[in-house]
C-alpha cells in the first residue's frame, strides 16, 4: 500500500502541466509556466496533425495497401506488424499528450 | 506454400460502416480502461466484443493481437520507468510464450481449416467461457475474501512451496525478488502464449501464475506481463499477418480509442484498493461470460447441429451483445466513480499534511 500512497502523491504533484503557472509563483518560475503551457499545446496540435495524416493517408490508401495486408505472405505479415506499431507511436504520443494537457496524466 | 490452407477464403472482413466505427472507438476505450485499470488481461473483452459486431472469432483474435502488441509496448515503456518489470522474468517466460503462440496459431489454423468459421468462432467462445468463468470465479473469491478480512489484498502460499524446489539453473528475479528455477517459467510461459493465440489474451494465465506460483507482487507480475503481451504480440500478430487473417482497418480503430483508456485505467489503479480492482474485473469477466454462452446455440446452429428461429438466433445475438456492452459501461462507471473518489481522498489527505508541513521550521 505504501507504494500505492507513493506513486499516488507524486502524480499528484505532476497531474496537471498547467497547475505549477499559479500566481504566488514568481521570476524564473513565471517565466519558464509561461512558456511551457504553449509549448504544450503546440506539441498537441502537432501530434494531432501526424496522426490525422496518418488516418486519413492509411483510409483513403486501402485500396492499395489492402492486396499487400492480405496477400498470406512474410511480407504482408511485416506490413501488418508494422502499420499498427507506427500509428500506436504516432498516435500513442498524441493521446499521451492530448491527456496531459487536460490534466489527466498516468503516473511517472 | 506448401501444406498450408487458404484461411482468407474461410472467413470474411465485416463492412466498416459509422456506426461500426462509433462502436470500435468504444469498444476500444472502455477495453484500454478495463486493460489499464487490471493493469493486463483487460483486453479480453476486445475479442468477444469484436464478434457481437460481426467479425469472425479467428479474425478477432488475430486483430486484437495485433493491436495488443504495440499498446503492451507502450504500457510497458512506462511501467518500466516506474520499476515494475522484471525484464528477466519477463523474457524467461516470453521465450517459451512465443513457442506457445506458435502452438496456438496452429490450433487455430487447423479449426478454421477443418470446421470454416462457424466452428472457429465455437471454439474462441468455448475457450473464452472456460477461461473467464475460471478466471472470474477466482477473482471475485479473492476480493471478497480481502474485504471480509479488511485486507488491500489477499497473499499466495504457493510461491514459498515452489521456491524450494532447486531445479538448475535457478534464476534471481531481482524486481520480483523470487529465485526461481528456469523450468518453472517454462510451462507457465507457454501455457499464456497458447491462451493468446487462442482468445488473444495470455495475461488471464500469465499474471496470475507470476503472483500465485513464482510469488512476484502484483504490481510486478502486471508490469512484466506487458513485456510477455509484446512478445507474444508481435510473434502472434506476424503469424496470422501472414494467413491474412488480421483486419488492420480494425486494429487502428481501436488502437484510436485503447490508447487513451489504458492511460485512464492506469491512472485508476493508484487511487483504488486492489480488492476492489478485482471486484470490477471478476465482475465483467462473469458478464463476459455470459455473453458469451448466450451466442453458443447460434454457432451450434451455424454448424447446423441445432436449429434455431431467425427470431431466436437474433435476439440472442443481440441480447449477448446488450450483456457484453453494458457490462464494460458499468466498469467504466465503476473505475470513473472509484477514480474521482479516490483523487479526492487523496487530495484532502495532502491538504490535511500541507499547513503542518507549511508551519515547520526551514
Amino acid at each position: 500500500m505504501g507504494t500505492i500512497y507513493e506513486i499516488s502523491a507524486l502524480t499528484l504533484q505532476c497531474a496537471n502541466p498547467f497547475a505549477v503557472a499559479a500566481p504566488q509563483t514568481s521570476g524564473a518560475d513565471d517565466a519558464r509556466s509561461v512558456t511551457r503551457a504553449p509549448a504544450g499545446l503546440l506539441n498537441l496540435l502537432a501530434l494531432a496533425a501526424a496522426s490525422l495524416a496518418l488516418y486519413g493517408g492509411f483510409f483513403s490508401s486501402l485500396d492499395f495497401l489492402w492486396p499487400i495486408y492480405t496477400s498470406q505472405t512474410a511480407l504482408g505479415g511485416m506490413a501488418v506488424v508494422a502499420s499498427a506499431l507506427t500509428f500506436c507511436l504516432v498516435y500513442g504520443s498524441f493521446a499521451r499528450q492530448l491527456l496531459e494537457t487536460l490534466g489527466i496524466r498516468a503516473p511517472k | 506454400m506448401e501444406g498450408s490452407v487458404d484461411l482468407v477464403g474461410a472467413v470474411s472482413f465485416i463492412h466498416v460502416q459509422p456506426v461500426t466505427v462509433l462502436a470500435l472507438l468504444a469498444l476500444g476505450f472502455l477495453g484500454g480502461m478495463l486493460s489499464g485499470f487490471i493493469g493486463s488481461g483487460g483486453a479480453f473483452i476486445l475479442t468477444p466484443g469484436m464478434m457481437n459486431l460481426g467479425v469472425d472469432g479467428a479474425v478477432a483474435v488475430a486483430t486484437n493481437m495485433c493491436q495488443r502488441s504495440p499498446e503492451a509496448l507502450v504500457g510497458l515503456l512506462r511501467r518500466r520507468k516506474l520499476g515494475h518489470v522484471d525484464i528477466k522474468l519477463g523474457l524467461a517466460m516470453g521465450f517459451s510464450a512465443v513457442l506457445g503462440v506458435k502452438a496456438g496459431v496452429k490450433v487455430q489454423e487447423q479449426v478454421l481449416a477443418t470446421w470454416g468459421k462457424a466452428g472457429s468462432n465455437l471454439y474462441v467462445t468455448v475457450a473464452f467461457l472456460v477461461v473467464l468463468l475460471a478466471v472470474g470465479t477466482i477473482m471475485l473469491r479473492d476480493a471478497k475474501r480481502a474485504a471480509v478480512l479488511g485486507l488491500d489484498d489477499t497473499a499466495p502460499s504457493l510461491p514459498q512451496r515452489i521456491a524450494r524446489l532447486h531445479l538448475p539453473p535457478m534464476i534471481n528475479f531481482t524486481t520480483a525478488k523470487r529465485r526461481v528455477s528456469f523450468w518453472v517459467t517454462i510451462p507457465l510461459g507457454f501455457a499464456t502464449g497458447l491462451l493468446a493465440a487462442t482468445i488473444a489474451v495470455g495475461g488471464f494465465i500469465g499474471v496470475p501464475s507470476m503472483v500465485y506460483i513464482i510469488g512476484a507482487p502484483g504490481f510486478v507480475a502486471s508490469g512484466t506481463e506487458l513485456l510477455v503481451a509484446f512478445c507474444m504480440g508481435l510473434e502472434g500478430a506476424f503469424e496470422y499477418a501472414s494467413q491474412g487473417l488480421v483486419d488492420l482497418r480494425l486494429t487502428v480503430i481501436i488502437l484510436a480509442g485503447s490508447l487513451i483508456g489504458v492511460q485512464v485505467g492506469a491512472l485508476g489503479t493508484i487511487y483504488v484498493r486492489q480488492y476492489m480492482v478485482k471486484l470490477v474485473s471478476g465482475g465483467v469477466m462473469l458478464l463476459a461470460a455470459l455473453s458469451r454462452a448466450m451466442v453458443i446455440p447460434t454457432y451450434l446452429h451455424d454448424l447446423r447441429l441445432f436449429t434455431l428461429s431467425p427470431d431466436l438466433y437474433g435476439a440472442l445475438s443481440v441480447a449477448s451483445a446488450v450483456v457484453l456492452y453494458g457490462a464494460l459501461l458499468a466498469a467504466g462507471l465503476v473505475i470513473s466513480t472509484a477514480m474521482v473518489k479516490g483523487k479526492r481522498e487523496a487530495e484532502h489527505a495532502r491538504s490535511a499534511v500541507a499547513p503542518v508541513a507549511a508551519g515547520e521550521p526551514y
